[in-house]
C-alpha cells in the first residue's frame, strides 16, 4: 500500500443499462485501484442486485458490466457482497437460495456472494470512504 | 473499533419506489450494529411521516409500522428540512415520528458531523 492511501467500500445501487451509474462504478473501482487504494467491499443493493446475474447477455458490441466485475474481482480479490434480501426479490437467487425458494435455477454469477446489510455496515466500518452509485437524489 | 455514526438520507415518497422500504432497511441494519443512526428525510421523502397510511388498495407494506419501531431500535432522531415541510404544505408536529426542521446550513452541519453517510 502506498503512503496516503485509502480503504474504499462502493455501494451500487443501480442496475447495469438502464443507469449510466452501474458503468461509473466500476470505472471508478477501476480508478481506485489504480491510484493505489484498496476496496474493502463492493456492495450491491436495490437494483444494482443484477450486476451480479450471471444471465446477463448484452449484444457482442456492447459492454458486459457483470462480466467485467468479474474480471476485476479476480485481478484484485475483491469481496463482491450482493445483498440477499434485495437479490432475491428480483430473482438473483444462488443454489441456496434456488434450494430454499423451491426454484429450478439460480443465476447469481461466479465472484459474487449473497450476504445481509450487515454487510455493508460492516464495510462501513472498516472503510475510510464509502461511496454510493445510483442513490436518489 | 470505534463506532461511527450512520447516516441514512432518502429523497423518495413511499410508495413510489422502494426506495423508502430500503433506506429504513439499512438504518435498522445499522442499529442492530449499535451505531447511532439518524434518518434524513427530504424532498418527497417527508410524505412517508403521514400518519394513517393505507396500504392495502395497492398490496404493499404500511410504512407507518416501520417508522413507529424506530424507537425500539434506538433511532431516535428523524429529521427533514423546512423546505421539504413547505414544498408540501406540512407540519413537523402533525407527522409520526416527528421529525427536527433543519435549515440549509443546518443541514450541512448534520451532514458533517456523521462518519457515514448513506443516500438510498
Amino acid at each position: 500500500m502506498v503512503q496516503g492511501s485509502m480503504i474504499y467500500t462502493l455501494v451500487v445501487h443501480s442496475a447495469p443499462y438502464q443507469s449510466a451509474s452501474a458503468g461509473t462504478a466500476l470505472r471508478f473501482a477501476r480508478a481506485v485501484l489504480a491510484a493505489g487504494h484498496s476496496i474493502h467491499r463492493v456492495f450491491f443493493y436495490r437494483d444494482g442486485v443484477h450486476n451480479a446475474s450471471a444471465l446477463v447477455s448484452p449484444p457482442r458490441d456492447e459492454q458486459n458490466i457483470p462480466a467485467q466485475w468479474q474480471q476485476l474481482a479476480q485481478e484484485h480479490d475483491l469481496d463482491m457482497v450482493v445483498c440477499i434480501a434485495a437479490a432475491v426479490r428480483r430473482g438473483v437467487l444462488d443454489a441456496a437460495e434456488a434450494k430454499r425458494y423451491e426454484k429450478a435455477n439460480h443465476n447469481l454469477a461466479d465472484g459474487f456472494e449473497l450476504s445481509g446489510l450487515g454487510q455493508l455496515i460492516e464495510a462501513g466500518l472498516q472503510s475510510d470512504r464509502v461511496i454510493t452509485f445510483g442513490g436518489q437524489r | 473499533m470505534s463506532q461511527k455514526s450512520v447516516l441514512v438520507i432518502c429523497r423518495k415518497a413511499p410508495y413510489g419506489s422502494s426506495a423508502a422500504r430500503e433506506a429504513l432497511d439499512i438504518a435498522l441494519s445499522g442499529a442492530v450494529f449499535d451505531l447511532q443512526v439518524s434518518l434524513l428525510l427530504l424532498d418527497d421523502a417527508v410524505l412517508q411521516l403521514l400518519p394513517g397510511q393505507n396500504t392495502g388498495l395497492i398490496g404493499e407494506k404500511n410504512l407507518n409500522a416501520m417508522l413507529g419501531a424506530l424507537p425500539l431500535y434506538d433511532i431516535d432522531q428523524v429529521y427533514t428540512s423546512l423546505q421539504s415541510l413547505a414544498l408540501h404544505g406540512l407540519e413537523a408536529q402533525r407527522l409520526e415520528p416527528s421529525p427536527i426542521a433543519l435549515d440549509s446550513i443546518e443541514l450541512q452541519a448534520l451532514i458533517k458531523r456523521h462518519d457515514m453517510v448513506l443516500t438510498v
